[in-house]
């Protein structure tokens, strides 16, 4: 059989093509090690968050040198805490569920983005920079109120962190 | 048998060089479109996703 070279160019292509996505998703796997959300955390029960040890009371805390766990839960229609404050230059891990109904978390104009599910734990951990100030929306619709439904993080100096965080330890 | 004539030679035509068939455009259009292609997946992979704050690493 005989193909046109033209023909056996763009088959090339194509194949490089296929390979170059697939490479540049591994790369971003292997590289800057870019994750998914697992189902690997243990389920609530949404109905008694109230009890639970997670999320009775939604906070962020220190659980190692520069690394901290916020709990947050979702609701119709708001975050709590909000906002959620962390510190610069730190890693953050979060873990999100919903009391109520299926939320989004997305955190705009950045990568984090995940479900709130109630009975489910979302865990996404995130590396901070300067303090700043983030947006989060709900991005599943969750009812009448969603469009107003927004979070916030605000990313602190360290020692403003501190400042503020006295409490909480 | 003419009919037999004239679908036999271009086949053979075919078989041979292959030269005659030269879709230039053709080439150049799908060389464009390719070359978008790797322009957008790189633009939004490595700059829009990789490049904005708070990549999920975990």
């Amino acid at each position: 059989m005989h193909i046109h070279a033209y023909e056996k160019l763009w088959l090339a292509l194509s194949i490089v093509l296929i390979l170059a996505l697939i490479g540049t998703v591994t790369y971003g796997a292997v590289g800057p090690g870019v994750a998914m959300v697992a189902d690997s955390q243990s389920t609530v029960d949404p109905g008694a968050l109230d009890e639970d040890d997670r999320f009775s009371e939604p906070r962020v805390e220190q659980v190692g040198e520069n690394e901290y766990e916020a709990y947050v839960v979702a609701y119709q229609f708001g975050f709590e805490p909000t906002p959620i404050v962390v510190p610069a230059n730190s890693t953050v891990t979060l873990h999100i569920t919903s009391r109520d109904v299926i939320h989004g978390f997305g955190v705009a104009g950045t990568s984090a983005n995940a479900m709130a599910v109630p009975g489910e734990v979302s865990e996404i951990t995130v590396e901070t920079d300067e303090p700043t100030e983030y947006g989060i929306v709900c991005n599943e619709y969750c009812g009448a109120g969603h469009h107003v439904m927004e979070g916030k993080i605000n990313v602190v100096s360290q020692s403003e962190f501190e400042d503020r965080g006295g409490d909480s330890e | 048998m003419g009919q037999s004539e004239a679908v036999n030679p271009p086949t053979d035509d075919v078989g041979g060089e292959g030269d005659e068939f030269d879709p230039i455009g053709t080439l150049t259009l799908i060389g464009i479109y390719f070359a978008i292609l790797v322009l957008a997946w790189v633009y939004i992979y490595f700059i829009e996703f990789l490049g904005r704050d708070l990549v999920v690493v975990g």
